[in-house]
């Protein structure tokens, strides 16, 4: 067994840790943007996070989802930090988790009626107002979509990075987006986009 | 857009696709980068990776998972019991016995959440996402098949476990940093110039041993030779 505190584990670690982990950065301060709605919060997160990692680096198995892994630091990072916040988020995320948009409710139906163009009517949302409807979403919703949608990841690592089946995975992303179309519904009515849009 | 879910209709796949484009929002890294530079350099030296000293005491004592009444009963048993198997153990000795029979009871009885794994290395990646300065569990343990983890706090020592299947048997497998868990008192087995030292407590024996810088205990219904053998096969 190697002595890990030679000299030479170390900076094989940290060799490991700027090949892998730290061309992942941008990603992972996009995810703690996103989560904070705060640049500097989010350089706090990451940078935690990163350190983390590193002080773990010898755990991680190679040939595995370095993004997996750093999403699943991230996430604990984020709740250690926002504990409180983060309990009241997913208790009121209660209601958000149960909505199904295979029976969905009168006023969801006549929402989406008007997304007959969708991707036309998505684009004109700016990214910012795109992120504010994701960050009104619970925890559990956000993170599915942060991960699959944003970061692309596929469902077996984005369920591992979350600790939930696949099958959830892919069922609650769906709920999600329909949840994040409902948030985005008011602001298109608001600017008069549904109104004009349907007219057409 | 990721090519992989099926999307349940065209809405459906339009939003998953207006998401992605958040990832091409451009992200200014260099204060990050600056920021985990300086933190590099000035880690300690005790906060570089695989470094072994002890942690600061944790904040969830394991005594949460007592029940009140069984505890007093179980008191009172242990009382009765290390009067005949310890009586020559010191009392720091006998109270991290009496928590690791604790702990492997509940384990047994499912009353402790546990992480579902097929391997320390999937614990091990596991164990680094919950607490920073938990221990790592071995990499290598020769026979017997690891089935789940979770995280304790045993005598104010945080410690990681994995419950593994040996020969049919349910046994628990404790790994703590601090070097005063050893306990030099009991029933002594030698393997290959190895120490092994085993307690019995409620029908549950145990045998603990330093391995390097880490303390590391296997528990359950199995003989201190079966206990021993299985615990000089690990290696970390």
């Amino acid at each position: 067994m190697d002595d890990p505190r030679t000299d030479d584990t170390r900076a094989d670690a940290l060799a490991r840790f700027r090949a892998e982990a730290w061309p992942l950065l941008p990603s992972l301060l996009r995810v703690a943007v996103i989560l904070t709605h705060d640049h500097h919060q989010a350089e706090d997160l990451a940078q935690e996070t990163m350190m983390r990692a590193y002080r773990h680096i010898q755990s991680f198995t190679p040939g595995t989802n370095m993004k997996a892994w750093l999403m699943t630091i991230l996430r604990r990072v984020h709740i250690d930090t926002h504990r409180k916040e983060s309990r009241a988020v997913e208790a009121g995320s209660l209601d958000g988790m149960s909505y199904d948009p295979a029976a969905p409710s009168d006023a969801n139906a006549q929402g989406d009626l008007q997304w007959s163009d969708p991707d036309e009517l998505l684009n004109r949302f700016d990214d910012d107002e795109i992120v504010n409807a994701l960050h009104a979403l619970p925890d559990p919703m956000r993170w599915v979509l942060l991960l699959v949608d944003v970061e692309q990841m596929s469902i077996n690592d984005a369920a591992e990075s979350l600790d939930i089946p696949p099958g959830t995975i892919k069922s609650r992303a769906s709920r999600s987006r329909a949840q994040l179309r409902e948030f985005l519904l008011p602001v298109a009515r608001q600017k008069g986009w549904v109104a004009n849009y349907a007219g057409e | 857009m990721n090519t992989e879910p099926n999307y349940p209709d065209a809405l459906d796949e339009a939003t998953a696709r207006r998401l992605a484009k958040l990832a091409h929002r451009p992200v200014d890294v260099s204060a990050l980068e600056s920021k985990l530079e300086t933190s590099l350099t000035d880690t300690p030296s005790e906060d570089l990776p695989h470094t072994n000293t002890p942690d600061p005491a944790p904040t969830y004592p394991i005594r949460h998972w007592l029940r009140p009444v069984a505890g007093i009963a179980a008191a009172i048993m242990l009382a009765a019991t290390l009067f005949i198997t310890l009586s020559s153990s010191t009392p720091q000795a006998s109270a991290a016995v009496f928590d690791l029979s604790q702990l492997h009871q509940d384990l047994v009885a499912g009353r402790i959440e546990l992480k579902t794994v097929t391997s320390t290395t999937e614990a091990n990646r596991w164990i680094a996402t919950q607490r920073d300065t938990a221990p790592d569990l071995p990499d290598h343990i020769a026979g017997a098949r690891v089935q789940s983890c979770c995280l304790a706090d045993v005598q104010g020592e945080l410690v990681a476990v994995a419950v593994l299947e040996d020969e049919g048997q349910t046994v628990t497998l404790v790994v703590a940093r601090a070097p005063d868990f050893a306990h030099e008192m009991g029933t002594r087995i030698q393997i290959d110039g190895r120490s092994f030292f085993g307690h019995e407590l409620n029908g549950i024996r145990m045998m603990m041993a330093n391995h390097g810088d880490r303390w590391l205990c296997v528990m359950g219904d199995r003989s201190y030779e079966e206990l021993a053998k299985l615990a000089a096969s690990i290696d970390f």
